[in-house]
């Protein structure tokens, strides 16, 4: 008989609060529970109960969070209760975690790339840039997203239902062998819990990983679940195969919990009304018998003297632990299994064996890294810039202004000293919450969003130095082709007074205001200012009359007609790869020349993506000059890639962002000859 | 519940004409309530439902005259019981909640101040509005009255909220909205905090005070399976906009408007087990919405006249409103097509 993958007995788990002078109290959370998860297949085992029934504590047990009072929880033979920090690593890397609130988990100043960054140099698991990258694109694609829809947002800008996706992703790229999900989906819209379920059903039956599912939603756990346990106080109600248990509950308990599911049908209404026996009942029950006993119709006296064992009911593998039920067998308890062998020396092994590897490396990187600089620097840029710029640190230093304000009369909130300079907040209402800037007390200001232009009126700044540093996140800048990741600051005649540049080669430099007035920062975009929102700020704190907002200088650079065309260019040209960047656009091109001949396609949805837009793959449709469609990208399909044949020349068009009736699509006509 | 009569009252006591709430942003107003219409009968559970962000929260504190400040009503009339409380002053205002309009808002159960016992928050909303009372065993009865009516045991009158239950909080909460017996209740997510048996004895609650005192009542929420036990009538919001009205049986054995229906599918079922229908949620910038029908990018059935008119309120038999092209007499055969085409007719 194999190992089972995860075994737990006996575990009682008590916390304890008080009791400074003897008045201790107590509660038991989990009490002499036993849980077995076999190795193959992969099953998702749901844990299900009311809130205080021990769910949770059972979750950060297996988890490793909090200690056992008593008992043993033995991962694929091994103990996990005395681990030293270096097995819990190896540990961690087989049993991963996804939890409750898809909001609170994000770092809301990073954009979702971090996760993935920092999971990877966690555990070390990729050797070099690409095979990173393909690790995170396979892990989305698994829980079907994309990288290129997600990667580059900032967390509020995906709905729960994809943050919950991304966290999945994250486990499995560990390949753990057991996640445990607490409440996953309970805070996800309904209509959106269908996409995480699906995402847990994948992972279980093509890679193999086991679900530790904490619910208290029974409806989810009867769609997707494999083996349910109902607990109840702290001890096992009822437990088989979820459709078993729900179909048709034993234990009084889960019949009156199944019961009160409110079913989705209006003339199938709740027939008699319950209620819950007063606090004082529920705190007396018996110490020592059936936890239920208080709530229970059918409770006996039998049911105050000892806790009721697990009996088996009919079916194979459902048990229930109630005395109703007592002459039928009491299920045995299988002793644990363990192994000698422990059985993540081995994954700590792999740990430091690839921390080796990747020293030397490292060097070799540094060779390569600076002949692709050289290359870069002879090659015309081709594509849309792609800089990770995560935040901005704006440093203002205490280094005193060379003269003191004169231009505008001191404001009344400014202290003598420059130190303290006017709070600026970025509060054009919505880009508060990403891009504040507090040029306050603490002198550091963070701009962390990139691809946006934030513009500031600076009163009293006026000779007043300050020091600029631009953090990188995420992937850093080796992979996009860029030396330094590109800032901007324009000053209020338009004239750019400071630029981080390619050339520049650093993150660091000092900026001297040469006046007071609308400065604008542009941050995560290139000098033609491709990819730039821009945002007006108002100015809070105790501030002087504030001088008119002045009107922002035009920008400096051109993208017409609104920031299409320019990115939007399709060079069928000598290479043979073709890049069109603008989602939602109709092209159209008139090629000659190319029947015949074969292409390949490859889609890459950039910023937006589309994974907003309810379809799993990105769309995209040709047409040929009849009008026919002659190659597409379906919902089905699952792919950024394929590739066809163009059977005769003429004008073509091409949909992107839109399915095949086109919804959602802004024409454009794009004149194009080939090269 | 079996008791709960069928309502067939036709008096309106809230009447909500042409409401628009923006949110101002510096990118545009985003639309959170764009230009609806419904009425509420009397002694009638509306259910209004949608996914996150679909304005339903918006729509119930626009009629409460709470929504904050980047939000604004842009226009439109709210009418209880012919009063336009639109046109309340500040004091008319505060006089008109809890006992015109009153709310058990979301998470009511830390809604509570932890500082002062149950009784005297109680006290507090009445002599609020109807001045400090000398009779302080009149009081004291009245209390015991109303938490009879939401099944709370009188030893609760001295004690302070972190000593009850979630189940109990929330039944304080609903003792309070009921406290001065307001015309119309509006229970937002009353019951989603709360797990499936206290949930139940809440929303029994909820249905059995609302009987006994005489209110009628909007649930929002979006537990489709919970509002099938406890509401009349069925508002689904797509993007701030209102597709469909209907009579809760209608809903869920007939849906008609295409997202109606993908809800009802979205739907988890204990009984059955199938296959997980996928969805995205809002798609579009609500900054932006499309033209034409609101939920045209993520209809199966929507065609070019579809980005071109937006659908008007049809009705299709009493009390029953939907917005789809559809169900216009002039497009009956691709109805019949779309619905013969799917497998949820």
């Amino acid at each position: 008989m194999p190992t089972p993958l995860l075994q737990i007995r006996d575990a009682t788990k008590v916390y304890y609060s008080g009791g400074f002078l003897g008045d201790k109290k107590s509660v038991v959370a989990l009490d002499n529970f036993n849980m077995t998860i076999d190795e193959k297949p992969a099953t998702i085992t749901t844990i299900a109960g009311e809130s205080g029934s021990g769910k949770t504590t059972l979750a950060n047990l297996v988890l490793g969070f909090i200690k056992l009072t008593s008992g043993k929880i033995i991962f694929d033979g091994e103990d996990i209760t005395d681990m030293t920090d270096e097995q819990l690593k190896a540990y961690r890397r087989n049993v991963q975690a996804v939890f409750q609130d898809p909001f609170g988990v994000y770092n809301p100043f990073y954009r979702i790339d971090h996760v993935f960054e920092l999971v990877n140099r966690h555990f070390s698991l990729s050797d070099n840039q690409s095979e990173y990258r393909d690790m995170v694109e396979a892990g989305l694609n698994v829980v079907g997203l994309y990288g290129e829809d997600v990667l580059r947002k900032y967390p509020h800008q995906l709905s729960g239902g994809q943050r919950q996706r991304i966290m999945m992703a994250r486990a499995y790229m560990i390949k753990p062998r057991l996640i445990v999900a607490d409440e996953p989906v309970s805070m996800v819209d309904a209509s959106l819990r269908a996409s995480i379920l699906d995402a847990m059903l994948r992972l279980r039956d093509e890679h193999n990983i086991s679900f530790l599912y904490i619910t208290h939603d029974l409806s989810t756990a009867y769609q997707i679940g494999d083996q349910i346990y109902m607990l109840y106080q702290g001890t096992t109600a009822e437990r088989g195969t979820a459709i078993d248990v729900i179909d048709a509950p034993q234990h009084p308990y889960v019949q009156l919990l199944i019961d009160s599911v409110p079913v989705p049908d209006p003339t199938d209404k709740w027939d008699v009304d319950i209620s819950l026996p007063s606090e004082e009942e529920m705190r007396t029950a018996a110490a020592q018998g059936c936890r239920y006993y208080p709530r229970c119709p059918h409770r006996m006296d039998k049911c105050l003297d000892a806790q009721p064992p697990l009996f088996k009911m009919e079916k194979a593998k459902h048990e229930a632990a109630c005395y109703l039920y007592e002459e039928n067998e009491i299920a045995p308890i299988e002793p644990p299994m363990l192994v000698n062998q422990p059985f993540h020396e081995a994954a700590v092994a792999a740990v430091s064996h690839r921390k080796r590897d990747r020293a030397i490396a490292a060097g070799l990187i540094v060779i390569a890294f600076i002949a692709g600089a050289l290359l870069a620097l002879t090659r015309e840029p081709e594509t849309i810039v792609e800089t990770v710029v995560e935040e901005v640190v704006v440093t203002a230093t205490a280094i005193p202004p060379t003269e003191p304000p004169t231009a505008t009369p001191p404001p009344t909130a400014t202290p003598e000293s420059q130190e303290i300079v006017p709070a600026f907040v970025v509060e054009p209402e919505g880009a508060s919450d990403k891009g504040s800037i507090t040029w306050g007390e603490d002198t550091v200001g963070e701009i962390e969003n990139a691809d946006e232009r934030h513009s500031y009126t600076l009163l009293g700044f006026e000779g007043a130095t300050v020091e600029i540093k631009l953090i990188t996140g995420g992937r850093g800048l080796s992979g996009t082709g860029f030396f330094a990741p590109l800032m901007t600051v324009f000053d209020p005649a338009g004239d750019i007074v400071f630029a981080f540049d390619r050339a520049r080669r650093s993150n660091r430099g000092e900026l001297t205001f040469p006046a007071d007035g609308a400065y604008q920062i542009v941050i995560g975009a290139d000098d033609r200012g491709r990819g730039v929102e821009v945002y007006t700020v108002t100015i809070e704190g105790d501030m002087p009359e504030p001088t008119p907002m002045p009107a922002l200088p035009p920008p400096a650079f051109a993208v017409e007609p609104e920031g299409a065309v320019d990115k939007g260019a399709i060079v069928l040209g000598e290479d043979g790869v073709n890049e069109i960047e603008n989602a939602d656009e109709r092209h159209s091109y008139s090629l000659e020349g190319v029947a015949g001949r074969a292409v390949d396609v490859k889609l890459i949805t950039g910023g937006r993506g589309l994974s907003g837009t309810g379809f799993f793959a990105p769309l995209m449709t040709v047409y040929d000059p009849n009008g026919e469609i002659v190659f597409y990208f379906d919902r089905a399909r699952r792919s950024n890639s394929g590739s066809f044949t163009f059977a005769t020349s003429g004008a073509y068009q091409v949909v992107i962002g839109a399915d095949d009736r086109g919804r959602g699509v802004e024409v454009y006509t794009i004149t194009f000859s080939d090269a | 519940m079996s008791q709960q009569k069928r309502n067939d009252s036709d008096r309106v006591v809230l009447k909500v004409d042409n409401l628009r709430i923006h949110y101002a942003t510096p990118q545009g107003n985003v639309i959170a309530v764009s230009d609806i219409s419904f009425n509420l009968y009397e002694g009638e559970t509306l259910g209004l439902v949608g996914e996150s962000g679909c304005g339903k929260s918006t729509t119930a504190y626009g009629i409460l005259q709470l929504v904050q400040p980047p939000g604004y009503i842009v226009h439109g009339s709210i009418e209880v019981d012919g009063t336009e409380v639109l046109n309340l002053g500040e004091e008319e205002l505060r006089k008109f909640r809890w006992t015109g309009l009153s709310l058990i808002p979301q998470g009511a159960m830390n809604s509570l101040n932890p500082t002062m016992r149950v009784k005297d928050q109680i006290i507090d909303v009445i002599e609020a509005h109807e001045g400090k009372k000398r009779d302080k065993e009149a009081m004291r009865e009245r209390i015991f009255e109303l938490f009879q009516n939401v099944g709370l045991p009188n030893r609760i009158y001295n004690m302070y909220p972190h000593e009850l239950s979630g189940g109990m909080k929330q039944r304080v909460c609903i003792a309070m909205g009921v406290a001065l017996h307001p015309t119309v209740v509006i229970a937002d997510e009353a019951t989603s905090a709360l797990d499936v048996v206290v949930q139940r004895i809440v929303a029994q609650t909820l249905i059995k005070v609302k009987d006994e005192i005489g209110v009628s009542l909007i649930v929002i929420g979006h537990d489709m399976g919970l509002l099938a036990q406890i509401v009349d009538r069925i508002a689904v919001m797509y993007a701030g906009k209102m597709v469909e009205i209907a009579p809760v049986e209608n809903v869920y054995a007939n849906p008609l408007h295409p997202y109606t229906q993908l809800l009802i599918d979205s739907i988890p079922s204990i009984k059955e087990r199938k296959p997980l229908k996928i969805t995205e949620g809002i798609t579009h910038d609500p900054r932006n919405p499309p033209s034409g029908c609101i939920f045209r990018l993520r209809c199966p059935f929507a065609w070019d006249h579809c980005a071109e008119v937006e659908p008007p309120p049809i009705n299709v038999e009493e009390k029953h409103v939907v917005a789809c092209h559809l169900f216009d007499e002039q497009f009956e055969e691709r109805r019949a097509h779309a619905y013969a085409t799917t497998a949820n007719p």
